[in-house]
């Protein structure tokens, strides 16, 4: 069973993401911030860690620098999650080593599709219950 | 021609001041004077002898105490031998000196009642520089007593001529004059002068005298004879003694029982200014060619006389006509020596310089009006070096202590020789014209200090404008993200319930865990919009321009928009030519516009078709991709078109109800349409539909336009 580690201050959020992969099959632990994130990385070695990029503390992109400079933990990838939509988000969570990103609220079948999609580099199975059935990439018309 | 001076009265009698060849000859008080006479009642520049073509005069250069000519006060005069120049005290006379001067007699002057005149020897000069004909005839027999007294007959003559007619200002009188001295000295009957009408001064003169008491009125004259004297430049001499010389004689020469007859043509400069004709009705062989001699020696003596007076006349006229542009020119001029010291200055600069008239000026110092006297030194330096100078500007203080501005034109006027005579120049009042130049300047800066400090003011409300609306962007940012965090967890939440209350099958739950799952999918794409909008107008939204298949995106489109279609059971028609091709533009932006007004299409027509057309086209000298959206819904009125593309404008407030969308879409659209260099426009009709068409260039747009076009008002929203 793949493990995710969701780094993620609000409770709320921190919930509702563990409750939603949980139900689709996946193993979730949680960090509130970013030291704590690392610490778990180190302990519970995750196959892929949910980032949110605005953390207390050192924040998101600092922590990713710090997991990606790391030789245990720099094959693990990362997904970047941000509130933040301005442009140059993505760029600067990629420069900071993240594998993806994407933006909050999450569009949960296209956090799963993106997951899927990295989930085998790291040598894990995406569970079933993800893989099926959600079509990847959703993106609706947009509301005028 | 030689020439002389000589002093008859003053410093030293006797001294002779020989004339140059050619040029000027100042006299006055001044050291640089040629002729300089130290006498309080002499103007430093007093007066001048100009010599020109032959012919001296002497101009009197507005001396206070004024020039005398045989003591008549002269403004400009023409000088002839023994003329009288007179400056305060001192007299000098002027005298022309003979090439080879055989006959000198010394001239003595006498003083006579009122006036100067000359001595007969003083003519006897004269004759010598003339010389026609007399030397010979003292030559010839100078013991022979009838000889030696037709000379001094003909002296007397011709002193009478000089002498009489030189105080004479009537030119007829001057004529009969000499007409008479000519007919006593030749013992002739009759005589006659004819002058032609270029040179009486009033028109053509005859003029007829006798000697006995015939009248002249009945006198005749020989016509013929006048003429070919006249025409043809000759002196003639005849006499009527022989029958074959009565028989060419013409009827009025009988008539009149001439006997002999002379006639001499009057010349000057080569041009006959007319004849002077003497006859004898009671002498045959009355006149010898010696007679002849001394007629023509009259004649050449009153043709000089003639052509003087012409000459005076017109120097008079040329000085008169001076004098009037000197006097009424609204140019200030003056005549100056090496120091400034005015010679000379007219009205119009004494008007300037407040003055009651120019004579107050006489002997002013030009330069002690100077407001700044160390400019003279440029003014100099520049004289000196060019010989003038030319629109000098330099401010002179009036007498009344007003200060004016002149400019001004000076020459140096130098003597043949080089030698400095004087400074002429001329002054042009600019005051009014510099004032109104100050004026005009303080204008200009004034308006300058205008423009600045608004220019000041605009930059200052751009900067605090800018802040505004960077800090309005900081303010969206940040709020979006505050609203997104909560947000997150009510549309997670929310798909978390609806998920469960789907496997329960709890139908009543479904729909109202759908409703808030929609009301925050609506909340999170309005914060989407606004931060879109804000974006554009912080300018921080970027393009990313890439090649891309337009079929294939709008094949990906049309797929896209298929519920909403179907939603109002509405059907889509498709048109797209067939030679789409590759685009260059913002594919992800294109698309976004694309769906944009399909959906608000789709949103708006009821069981109606939309149809999706496109196109190339090429116009402006470009190539662009034309995207037209078509429905049959419920269209809009001219009010409801002109604030269709402004933020959160949809056609009424009640239509966002109905309709849903949060009125940002086609603000957004059309903005990002235009910052890829084209533009959306729209056609509608209420009740019957809506053409919505986007234009963008096909190959890309040079600069993407960016803040400039995004940051203008806040345009266009969707319905």
């Amino acid at each position: 069973m793949a493990k995710i580690l969701v780094i993620e201050d609000n409770e709320m959020n921190r919930r509702m993401v563990t409750r939603r992969l949980t139900k689709r099959g996946y193993q979730v632990i949680t960090a509130v911030d970013g030291l704590a994130g690392i610490e778990a990385t180190r302990t519970d070695r995750p196959d892929l860690i949910l980032m949110d990029l605005s953390l207390p503390g050192i924040d998101g992109w600092e922590t990713t620098r710090r997991l990606k400079a790391n030789g245990e933990s720099r094959g693990i990838p990362v997904i970047a999650l941000t509130a933040h939509a301005m442009a140059g988000d993505r760029e600067s969570a990629v420069a900071a080593g993240a594998d993806d990103y994407e933006t909050k609220p999450i569009d949960l079948p296209r956090l799963l599709a993106k997951m899927a999609a990295l989930l085998p580099r790291a040598g894990k199975a995406v569970p079933a219950a993800a893989a099926g059935g959600e079509s990847a990439a959703g993106e609706s018309a947009a509301e005028a | 021609m030689k020439a002389e001076l000589r002093v008859v009265q003053g410093e030293s009698p006797g001294r002779r001041y020989p004339l140059p060849e050619t040029g000027r000859f100042l006299l006055g008080r001044s050291p640089e004077a040629h002729v300089r006479v130290n006498d309080v009642c002499v103007s430093n520049a007093h007066c001048s002898i100009e010599r020109c073509c032959g012919l001296d005069s002497v101009s009197d250069l507005h001396s206070r105490n004024g020039t005398l000519v045989n003591g008549t006060r002269i403004t400009q005069h023409p000088l002839g031998d023994g003329d009288l120049i007179q400056l305060g005290e001192t007299v000098l006379a002027y005298w022309t000196l003979p090439d080879t001067a055989r006959i000198r007699a010394e001239t003595t002057v006498v003083h006579v009642r009122d006036g100067w005149q000359r001595s007969a020897a003083a003519v006897c000069d004269r004759f010598e520089l003339r010389g026609r004909g007399l030397s010979g005839i003292l030559q010839q027999s100078p013991e022979e007593s009838p000889q030696v007294q037709k000379l001094r007959s003909a002296l007397e003559a011709f002193y009478n001529i000089v002498v009489l007619t030189n105080r004479e200002t009537n030119q007829r009188k001057v004529l009969e004059l000499a007409l008479d001295a000519a007919l006593q000295s030749l013992e002739a009957d009759r005589g006659a002068v004819v002058i032609s009408g270029a040179a009486g001064e009033h028109g053509p003169i005859e003029i007829m005298r006798a000697r006995d008491t015939r009248a002249p009125e009945t006198m005749v004259i020989s016509q013929t004879i006048v003429d070919m004297c006249a025409t043809e430049g000759v002196s003639i001499l005849t006499s009527f003694d022989t029958p074959a010389q009565v028989a060419l004689a013409s009827q009025s020469i009988v008539m009149q029982g001439i006997q002999s007859v002379m006639c001499v043509p009057i010349e000057a400069e080569h041009t006959i200014l007319g004849v002077l004709y003497v006859d004898s009705t009671s002498l045959v062989g009355r006149f010898s060619k010696h007679d002849l001699e001394v007629l023509a020696a009259i004649a050449s003596l009153l043709g000089t006389l003639l052509e003087k007076r012409m000459l005076e006349t017109r120097v008079h006229d040329v000085g008169q006509q001076l004098d009037f542009v000197r006097s009424n020119i609204p140019v200030g001029l003056y005549r100056s020596t090496k120091e400034g010291l005015l010679l000379y200055a007219n009205e119009a600069l004494a008007a300037m310089l407040g003055h009651p008239g120019r004579q107050a000026l006489d002997n002013v110092n030009l330069l002690a009006s100077w407001v700044v006297p160390q400019e003279r030194a440029r003014w100099l330096a520049e004289i000196e070096s060019v010989g003038c100078v030319r629109g000098f500007e330099v401010e002179l203080r009036r007498r009344d202590g007003e200060r004016i501005w002149v400019r001004e034109n000076a020459y140096v006027q130098r003597a043949r020789d080089g030698g400095f005579l004087y400074y002429e120049g001329l002054l042009e009042d600019i005051t009014e014209r510099r004032r109104m130049d100050e004026e005009l300047r303080r204008h200009r800066d004034h308006l300058e200090e205008l423009v600045r400090a608004r220019t000041a003011e605009l930059a200052t409300a751009k900067e605090q404008a800018e802040s505004a609306n960077r800090t309005k962007s900081a303010f969206l940012a940040n709020m979006s993200h505050e609203l997104r965090t909560p947000l997150n967890a009510i549309i997670g939440f929310s798909e978390i319930l609806l998920e469960d209350a789907e496997e329960e099958e709890a139908a009543e739950r479904v729909t109202d865990v759908q409703s808030i799952l929609t009301s925050g999918k609506h909340l999170l794409s309005l914060i989407n919009d606004v931060l879109d909008l804000s974006k554009i107008e912080a300018g921080k939204l970027d393009l990313h321009l890439e090649d891309f298949d337009l079929k294939k995106m709008l094949d990906d489109v049309v797929r896209t928009i298929g519920p909403l279609v179907e939603k109002n059971a509405n059907a889509l028609r498709v048109e797209l030519a067939p030679d789409l091709g590759m685009v260059r533009a913002d594919s992800r932006w294109s698309r976004q516009i694309l769906l944009n007004l399909l959906s608000n299409a789709c949103k708006f027509t009821q069981r109606g078709t939309v149809t999706l057309a496109a196109a190339r086209a090429a116009a402006d000298g470009g190539e662009w991709i034309e995207l037209r959206v078509s429905d049959t819904g419920i269209g809009m009125t001219p009010e409801q078109l002109g604030r269709l593309f402004q933020a959160f404008s949809q056609a009424d407030s009640s239509t966002a109800r109905k309709y849903g969308g949060t009125g940002l879409g086609l603000a957004i659209s059309r903005k990002i349409c235009q910052m890829m260099g084209g533009d959306i426009s729209v056609e509608s009709k209420f009740g019957a539909g809506t053409t919505f068409c986007a234009r963008i260039p096909a190959r890309g747009v040079a600069e993407v336009a960016r803040p400039a076009r995004a940051a203008g008002p806040a345009g266009g929203a969707s319905r």
